[in-house]
């Protein structure tokens, strides 16, 4: 194809998005009856991220107007959308609205998320009571782990808010806490057409529950079509995302750098 | 088509129209496709992140990350699934060590201290200052490197001293991290390191946690433990400690023993094999030899027997161990038990706790000696190992022998064969290593912060990739005098301001990890290599640059030592053509792989302790390699997982099954130590009546120098603090959070109460983590070290709490009166 040609098509394409804009709008304003009230991230110390309340806090509001909650984690997690509850799609906004959020609390697209509660220090976590099948607490959203089951947490998710008890001391001259590190954003999946499935834009080693993030709970971010299991029989990996970290630099892999055993982390 | 559709479909094809953009732009103007590098060796996510492996900057686990790296600066981490260690998992900071490289306040210029301040100066100038100083007293200067060096950094450091400069005034902060672990293996193997690998944590039935906290110090490690329970398999853990800690939580058994009892208990253990008759006859008989100490206790000792053995451990009954130590009875039973199981596969994991520690020698050797007398070593899960702390402690420090009594490769300074075998290699004149051990880590410090009018010989030292200033114990003794002596000259390459960098003389900026090629060796003998893929910030070079540009004006002022035999420069790198480079000059350094050239030499070394290694280029392939890397008949390099035994071990003969082919005792057999229980040389006394342990916590690496840079880790825990039993902060009116004064004889902090937090030490004792600059616990620390090893005890000294009287600050700690050292 010649540039010109491609040129000339870009137009027509670009002119076909500006008309499907306008129609979109006017679709969208005209029903906002289901439409969530987010709170806008704004960048903050990270210790100061929007929190969710810590276990102690659970157990004093209990007398309180949180009653309802009532320590009765079993009857909390069935509250969630059904999941052939509709679904807001299209919603671009909120689209971009999870991604800064999810961006609030990663150092990079991929990075595990800090932990934006407070945790007993020291005991076995009890993440698992919240974190394993997910769990929504009016607006706020307990994620499930899209990943295999590890037990020691903390391992890889650092406290946003510290355990450690706060003060503000007169401390000298020590490390800035300044960083110039800027994180790798979250990629985007393409479409081979207008109505083809989207492409997966990121790695799926430590992300392979797809329904964490984009089952019923995940707001922004998830699925028309929750119901369906099997993601990667209709979503291909992005052409350009390289999956395995071998890919490339040495086809003849050395047979003592095979994994010991393959899948077991990453299936 | 409903709204939702619609807008979905918009929000497509705007991206797409954009995309396709971008591809048409770059696909008319290929010069400004930026990506354009060899297809072949780039991975792509997206299209313009390149991914390439590295090991993880910190610890000694030795985890491969997959650095991406886009417009010249890193963006993104992911774990390696390829690497055997981690298997595409890391830890929270592995996951951050991208971030290390983008503090705010990264050393950019050579800095000198002139009328109390530091002013940049030249490159040319700062190796102008550093020679002149060497060249005026080679024997007055001495090098302070680390387990943090490259291999070819720490093997340019130790030619430059031991061969240029005649003396082996050179000794790695790793002295302070892991010798007792080195004697320890050296006595009992004859030989450095362990036998075993991390693939023992894969089959263990029981692992038992000596003094040691790896869900936070060695997270992936302790992650491979545990998530076997998660697929379904039993792993019993057994946590013997001072104090619990997250490791406890993940405990079958938790067995807290008063500190430094753990000699007893080992003992115990033995005791109960032999009563019972549950040692290992076969070897016993068969692969064991009995050692003792000498009157001046060395690595070698004197010849022992099996029934003296039996005798020393008769007394270490449970009952007497039980009361010296505070385990129960049962409990002590139970570990006798275990070891008397022949069918369990046991796997013992230890670090800074029998290290760090005035007895660690011996305490390792005991730690070997019940695997040995049991048995339980060899098997897959079926061994003891300990851990390190650092990248390349084992590559660098141990293998590349940077030690003041070390040559590369597991030689000896003390030994005349060692020498001649090491002159050769490097082409010196016959006698050039000087027969003297140069000064361990402590007296080095010492005499630079003694008068040199009185006996403080050395008046330069050179510190490269570490803080001595907030990491050796008891700062107001071995640090902070040497600041106040007008002829001290401390020379400082690092990365970031640190508590050593603020007293230096002269500050030159590094450049670190990925800013440059390297290589590095875990604690499981595994060699890893990376290349660089990011340039250092303003004038920061590598520390191998650094040491090389200073040798090659050494030799440029004719200091004999800077040549070899036939008067070339000890350090040639070539051209493929054959022409010499001259790296030693900035603009040429990257002409060649340096780090190959040096590599390449160094492996000659490796033979002469069957540590051989591969080729550089068998390394860039892999995910690290773990020694003796043994080429097969059809050309592949075999790495080995179990050193010593017959069908893992290449070097074992046929028919041998064990063979300890460094045996000390030259039979093949492995040295089974005896020692009693020793007394530690301070314990709380009614004066200093707590005990304090000090050590690190999962998000800080060390002194915090990279760390407390890393917004998410500095956020999860932002300052250091003293962990106290809930008991003791009632008794003594403390609150959580509330500022307590900490006294030992040695120096004074005054530092916020952590009550029922990550750690809980027993009644009667407190914790501190040491990475927290601003309150550094090291000033009241002892050095009292091990008399062979020459480890200090960072574990255990005595301290007094009280709550911190109104408006005490936490800033300028200050000495306590000057108080007499107790220990060696």
């Amino acid at each position: 194809m010649k540039p010109r040609d491609s040129q000339r098509l870009l137009y027509v394409l670009g002119a076909l998005v500006v008309s499907a804009s306008v129609l979109g709008f006017f679709a969208g304003v005209r029903d906002t009856g289901r439409a969530r009230v987010y709170r806008t991230p704004r960048v903050r110390y990270p210790g100061e991220l929007d929190t969710a309340p810590s276990y102690r806090d659970e157990r004093e509001a209990r007398r309180g107007n949180r009653a309802r909650h009532a320590g009765n984690l079993a009857a909390m997690a069935e509250l969630r959308p059904a999941l052939f509850d509709p679904v807001p799609d299209g919603d671009v906004a909120g689209l971009t609205r999870a991604l800064a959020a999810r961006a609030l609390r990663r150092a990079y697209a991929g990075a595990p998320p800090t932990i934006p509660h407070g945790i007993d220090d020291i005991a076995v976590p009890a993440c698992l009571t919240c974190h394993e099948r997910g769990m929504q607490v009016g607006q706020r959203v307990a994620s499930a782990m899209p990943h295999p089951r590890y037990d020691s947490c903390t391992q890889c998710h650092a406290q946003a808010l510290p355990s450690v008890p706060r003060m503000d001391l007169p401390l000298g001259a020590a490390a800035s806490a300044e960083n110039s590190f800027v994180g790798l954003e979250e990629q985007r999946g393409t479409r081979a057409w207008i109505g083809a499935p989207p492409t997966v834009p990121h790695r799926t080693a430590m992300r392979s529950q797809c329904e964490s993030c984009h089952g019923v709970l995940g707001a922004g971010i998830r699925s028309t079509h929750p119901w369906r299991q099997s993601c990667r029989q209709c979503h291909a990996q992005a052409g350009t995302l390289d999956q395995s970290p071998q890919g490339g630099v040495d086809e003849s892999t050395p047979p003592w750098a095979t994994l010991n055993a393959p899948g077991m982390h990453a299936p | 088509m409903d709204r939702r559709e619609a807008l979905k479909l918009t929000a497509l094809a705007a991206a797409t129209t954009v995309a396709s953009r971008r591809v048409l732009a770059q696909a008319r103007n290929p010069a400004q496709n930026t990506a354009a590098i060899d297809p072949s060796v780039v991975r792509r996510m997206g299209t313009d992140v390149r991914w390439d492996k590295a090991p993880c900057r910190f610890c000694g686990t030795g985890c491969h990350v997959q650095v991406g790296v886009r417009a010249g600066r890193v963006v993104a981490i992911a774990g390696d699934q390829l690497a055997d260690v981690n298997k595409g998992l890391l830890c929270v900071k592995g996951y951050h060590v991208g971030l290390a490289l983008y503090g705010s306040d990264r050393l950019t210029q050579p800095m000198l201290k002139r009328n109390g301040r530091h002013e940049p100066i030249s490159w040319d100038e700062a190796i102008r200052i550093i020679t002149d100083k060497i060249a005026a007293d080679p024997a007055g200067f001495a090098m302070y490197g680390s387990g943090q060096w490259t291999i070819p950094e720490g093997y340019v450091a130790n030619k430059m001293v031991k061969a240029g400069l005649g003396h082996n005034n050179i000794d790695p902060n790793a002295r302070l991290c892991m010798a007792s672990a080195a004697a320890g293996y050296v006595s009992t193997y004859g030989v450095d390191e362990p036998a075993s690998c991390f693939d023992d944590l894969d089959h263990a039935d029981t692992v038992i946690m000596w003094g040691n906290n790896p869900a936070e110090m060695h997270p992936i490690l302790f992650s491979r433990i545990v998530d076997r329970r998660a697929r379904g398999q039993t792993v019993e853990i057994i946590d013997i400690g001072t104090r619990r800690t997250r490791t406890t939580g993940f405990a079958n058994h938790y067995l807290e023993f008063k500190p430094h009892t753990d000699m007893a208990i080992a003992n115990c253990i033995a005791q109960q094999l032999l009563a019972s008759n549950t040692h290992s006859r076969e070897w016993v008989e068969r692969f064991v030899a009995f050692r003792k100490d000498a009157a001046q206790p060395n690595l070698l000792g004197e010849v022992a027997t099996f029934e003296e053995y039996r005798q020393k451990v008769a007394r270490y009954t449970p009952e007497y161990v039980s009361t010296l130590s505070g385990v129960s009875v049962e409990q002590l039973r139970m570990l006798g038990r275990l070891f008397g199981d022949p069918a369990k596969r046991i796997t013992s994991l230890w670090c800074m706790g029998p290290n760090q520690h005035t007895r660690g020698t011996a305490m390792n050797r005991l730690l070997h000696g019940i695997h040995l007398l049991s048995g339980h070593f060899g098997r897959e899960g079926d061994g003891p190992q300990s851990l390190t702390g650092q990248p390349s402690a084992c590559g660098t420090a141990r293998e590349v022998g940077t030690f003041a009594h070390a040559l590369p490769g597991g030689l000896l300074v003390a030994n005349p064969e060692h020498r001649h075998e090491t002159e050769e290699i490097w082409n010196l004149q016959p006698g050039r290593i000087n027969a003297n051990i140069g000064l361990h880590t402590v007296e080095m410090w010492k005499r630079f912060s003694t008068p040199s009018s009185e006996g403080g010989s050395v008046h330069t030292i050179w510190v490269q990739v570490t803080n001595p200033g907030q990491s050796l114990p008891n700062l107001n003794r071995l640090f902070k005098p040497s600041r106040q002596l007008a002829d001290k000259f401390l020379i400082v390459s690092d990365v970031y301001p640190t508590a050593t960098t603020r007293e230096a003389d002269l500050i030159l900026p590094s450049a670190m990890w990925v800013e440059k090629n390297g290589m590095v060796g875990n604690s499981e003998r595994r060699t890893q290599q990376w290349f660089k893929m990011v340039d250092p910030p303003g004038q920061a070079r590598p520390d191998a640059w650094q040491t090389l540009a200073v040798a090659r004006a050494l030799f440029d002022r004719a200091i004999p030592g800077m040549r070899d035999k036939d008067g070339n420069f000890l350090f040639e790198f070539k051209r493929p053509d054959g022409t010499t480079v001259p790296a030693w000059e900035w603009a040429h350094f990257y002409d060649v792989n340096v780090d190959e050239q040096l590599f390449e030499e160094y492996r000659r070394f490796s033979r002469f302790k069957h540590k051989d290694l591969a080729p550089y280029g068998e390394y860039v392939r892999a995910r690290g390699l773990r020694w003796p890397v043994v080429r097969q008949p059809n050309g592949v390099w075999k790495e080995t997982r179990y050193r010593f035994i017959e069908g893992e071990d290449s070097y074992v003969a046929r028919g041998k099954r064990v063979q300890f082919y460094h045996s000390t005792s030259r039979d093949d057999r492995a040295q089974m130590w005896l020692h009693d229980y020793v007394a530690p040389p301070e314990s709380p006394s009614p004066e200093y009546p707590f005990w304090l342990c000090t050590g690190r916590v999962l998000e800080h690496w060390h002194t915090g120098s990279m760390t407390m840079r890393v917004p998410q880790l500095r956020g999860s825990v932002p300052q250091a603090y003293v962990e106290l039993n809930a008991r003791d902060a009632v008794r003594l009116g403390i609150a959580n959070g509330a500022l307590v004064l900490l006294e030992s004889p040695r120096g004074r902090l005054v530092i916020p109460a952590w009550i029922d937090g990550r750690g809980r030490p027993p009644e009667g004792s407190v914790f501190v983590p040491f990475f927290d600059e601003r309150l550094p616990i090291n000033d009241l620390t002892l050095d009292a070290h091990c008399p062979i090893s020459k480890q200090p005890d960072y574990k255990k000294c005595a301290v007094r709490v009280s709550l911190a009287p109104a408006g005490a600050t936490v800033t300028a700690p200050s000495p306590a009166s000057p108080a007499p050292n107790r220990g060696g």
